[in-house]
């Protein structure tokens, strides 16, 4: 079930509705139903899904209980989860890539070995998720939980279940545990942060993902102008897609009492590769950091081990949002960026808000951000390629006389999604610029004109306004594939 | 708790008046296919001949084919639209003898769905065609922003009983515009060819798919069915793949040699028609090419060729 779906615009207020009226006089009662519902929302795609969400809970959930039962066992117990949880995942997500890639290389068909299964949606992200809870149950970081209800609801729960965040237990398992009350600010709140979130998915998002397919498919033919135009387009359409998701995610889970982590900092604003990622896909970046970079040692020893553990987190990062060589490719991109960083211990220049104190950015500040945008995004166009060969060509294109070649319009359709895509992607910017220093870009301080509800309510009909008159044809959200 | 859900409802209340009212006030304009299926209603037993199409067929003029005929042709008309409107009226067609088919390369390439999505919601609402009921883009205008944006000009005229009509008696398009520029609003017969050449095979094949099983059905009653390929301009054609070019005429081969009531008129490149029968490079004109083709159609069922070969 999409967010940006009748289905979902019907189930959430009976949702809603149910947990806060019907199943409020019981906790565990409400998790079973909160349970209950994430399994519909997920099973709404395909019910054979379920049979792996519920493997995946129950093993993290006995796995838990065993390792503080057996202390001594407790270090092959959470090796086991993990292999288990790791195992499901690359054989559902990898393996058909890896039999396909050793063919290829060894030039023997590959056919009868594939197993062509089909990748559950969401996989990656409560698979993630449950080896956090076991890991930080053998770190002595959390305490198992006992009840099974709470522990299925925090894997399953359905806002964040399919892209995300990746919650760590430590933060939304406590939240199961305990009683939720019905807050009015944190609620009305949630309903902006998703509601923008809606904007961006809708507006921005799926305009720029028109542009941005018919720009890749076509990429052979069409002048250097385009292929800057198309890039630019994915970029924005990755960025409204899966921040838009979070928010809605975010923003729906805030109906319901729970706070999740923040997943996207306005990562177009970046100075450098070390902020964007300090900014992009929190939640997952920091689980690598905390689940494999910092045992590996960090940035922490020689400089050897810190160059092999910054490949090996952001190699892994590649490869964990698909079963391609360009994500790994882009993987290493990102590596190679950052390195230079690291090594020279530039890499937490940058923490403070960006032009903290003042309207715009200085001069320095927008060429480092120009700078990092221009990196980025170069980086977008591997990560969307089909293939090696795909992004060598798209980027040597650009770089060819082709760049000097008039930019055609192919159609009306074209044309008409450039004009939203722009309008979206100016206010976007600029209302989250402003924002900047924000939890999201509709968090309102209550000082000035806003304290008006009649304001309030305004700027809320005008999104509505501008994404029923620029929403595009439906596309599904990008990070569903990983 | 309360307080959010009051201000929810007040939230909502203005939006829900405002779609409600606005999906009113748009079925209520003025649409060619209320005015269709009010004609079908009241003379579908009387009809002795159906054109169905896209806008390709939607400027023949019936005035002069000498049947008691019906044009139920639009613009953006996919086979699988001709179907259900064959579908819904078989039933009541007791002295139907011939259809008119539009077979072009809009019969291989376009779905109800994708871009031409936006009409399916007026052909249920006007002609009643089943759909499910949740599907809401399909039932209602306003789910379907782009169906519902683009009659804002029906809709800001107002006065709805004063509005011309935009088909004639016989539900053909009286669209004068004669000769428009060569690249009016961007349509030029080059553009338009590479983008009527778009077609996936998956599309293709349940396309052909549907058009068969119309003609087995057609043809089970002793209807006979005349597939008919347009007139267009050289600037048209000559852009044109040639896979789409062929898939058009295999197609239209295929089905005259599997049932002997079908026959294919290929006017594609016909030297028949002049520029003065054409509105653009791919469209006959209502005034004369629409009349010209009626006639040309006329005097070939009169001439009782249908068993012979395509055409062309």
């Amino acid at each position: 079930m999409l967010f940006n779906s009748i289905e979902f615009t019907l189930f959430l207020p009976v949702v809603f509705l149910l947990y806060w009226f019907v199943f409020n006089r019981n906790i565990r009662l409400q998790n079973l139903f909160i349970v209950a519902a994430s399994y519909l929302f997920y099973g709404w795609w395909d019910w054979r899904f379920l049979i792996l969400i519920f493997f995946t809970s129950l093993c993290s959930y006995v796995a838990g209980r065993l390792i503080e039962s057996r202390p001594r066992q407790a270090r092959w117990i959470s090796a086991a989860n993990i292999v288990l949880n790791l195992g499901i995942l690359c054989t559902f997500k990898y393996y058909d890539f890896f039999i396909q890639s050793f063919a290829d290389l060894f030039g023997f068909a590959a056919d009868s070995l594939l197993l062509k299964i089909i990748l559950p949606v969401g996989i990656s992200f409560y698979t993630f998720q449950a080896l956090s809870y076991s890991i930080d149950v053998y770190r002595k970081k959390l305490q198992a939980t006992h009840d099974i209800a709470a522990f299925f609801a925090y894997i399953s729960f359905f806002p964040q279940l399919v892209a995300g965040p990746i919650e760590r237990a430590t933060n939304l398992l406590p939240q199961f545990l305990r009683s939720r009350t019905f807050d009015i600010t944190q609620a009305t709140d949630g309903v902006r942060q998703a509601l923008w979130g809606l904007f961006k998915k809708m507006v921005v998002a799926d305009n720029c993902a028109i542009l941005a397919n018919y720009v890749f498919e076509n990429h052979a033919t069409e002048s250097g102008g385009m292929l800057i135009l198309g890039a630019l387009a994915f970029t924005f359409q990755i960025y409204g897609d899966f921040s838009g998701y979070s928010d809605i995610a975010i923003g729906v889970s805030r109906l319901f009492g729970f706070e999740l982590m923040r997943n996207f900092h306005f990562p177009y604003f970046s100075r450098d590769i070390a902020e964007f990622w300090r900014r992009w896909h929190i939640s997952l970046n920091t689980w690598f950091r905390d689940y494999i970079y910092i045992p590996l040692g960090g940035s922490r020893g020689s400089k050897a081990s810190i160059i092999r553990n910054t490949f090996v987190i952001f190699l892994l990062s590649g490869l964990w949002h698909g079963a391609n060589w360009t994500f790994v490719v882009w993987g290493a991109y990102n590596a190679l960026l950052f390195l230079p960083l690291i090594l020279a211990q530039r890499n937490r220049r940058n923490l403070g808000e960006i032009a903290e104190g003042r309207i715009f950015p200085s001069g320095r500040e927008i060429i480092r951000i120009a700078a990092t945008f221009i990196l980025i995004v170069i980086g977008w166009i591997i990560f969307r390629a089909e293939n090696i060969d795909h992004a060598w060509e798209y980027i040597s294109r650009i770089c060819s006389p082709a760049l000097f070649e008039p930019v055609i319009w192919p159609d009306s359709w074209f044309e008409t999604a450039f004009i939203h895509s722009l309008i979206g992607i100016v206010l976007l910017q600029t209302v989250e610029w402003f924002q900047r220093s924000k939890q999201h870009a509709l968090q309102f301080n209550r000082g000035g004109v806003i304290r008006f509800s009649a304001v309030r309510f305004s700027i809320y009909y005008l999104l509505l306004i501008a994404i029923y008159l620029m929403f595009a044809q439906q596309q599904a959200f990008i990070y569903f594939q990983f | 708790m309360k307080r959010f859900i009051i201000r929810s409802i007040l939230f909502l209340l203005p939006l829900v008046a405002l779609i409600s009212a606005f999906e009113y006030v748009q079925r209520q304009a003025p649409h060619e296919f209320k005015y269709k299926a009010a004609f079908m209603d009241k003379n579908a037993e009387q009809l002795e001949m159906l054109i169905f199409g896209s806008s390709f067929t939607h400027r023949i003029n019936l005035n002069d084919i000498g049947y008691k005929a019906f044009n139920l042709s639009f613009p953006g008309q996919p086979i699988e639209l001709d179907y259900a409107l064959w579908q819904k009226y078989k039933p009541r067609l007791t002295s139907l003898k011939y259809i008119v088919l539009a077979l072009s390369c809009w019969t291989h390439g376009k779905t109800a769905d994708g871009l031409e999505a936006w009409r399916t919601p007026f052909y249920n609402i006007h002609y009643h065609l089943p759909s499910s009921l949740f599907d809401l883009q399909k039932n209602y205008i306003v789910a379907n922003p782009k169906s519902a944006l683009k009659r804002m000009d029906v809709i800001m005229h107002g006065n709805f009983d004063q509005m011309q009509p935009t088909c004639d008696s016989l539900g053909s398009s009286m669209d004068l515009l004669r000769n428009r520029p060569a690249n009016w609003n961007g349509r030029t017969g080059k553009t338009m060819a590479r983008r009527h050449s778009v077609y996936t095979p998956e599309t293709a094949v349940k396309n052909h798919q549907i058009l068969e099983q119309m003609i087995s059905e057609i043809t089970s009653q002793g209807i006979r069915v005349i597939l008919i390929t347009t007139p267009t301009r050289q600037a048209y054609y000559e852009h044109l793949t040639p896979e789409i070019s062929a898939m058009t005429l295999a197609i239209g081969t295929k089905m005259t040699n599997t049932h002997p009531l079908v026959s294919y008129l290929n006017l594609l490149k016909s030297d028949h028609f002049t520029e003065e029968d054409f509105m653009d490079d791919f469209h006959l004109n209502y005034d004369v090419g629409g009349r010209k083709l009626a006639r040309l159609l006329h005097d070939y069922i009169a001439a009782d060729t249908l068993q012979t070969a395509p055409i062309q």
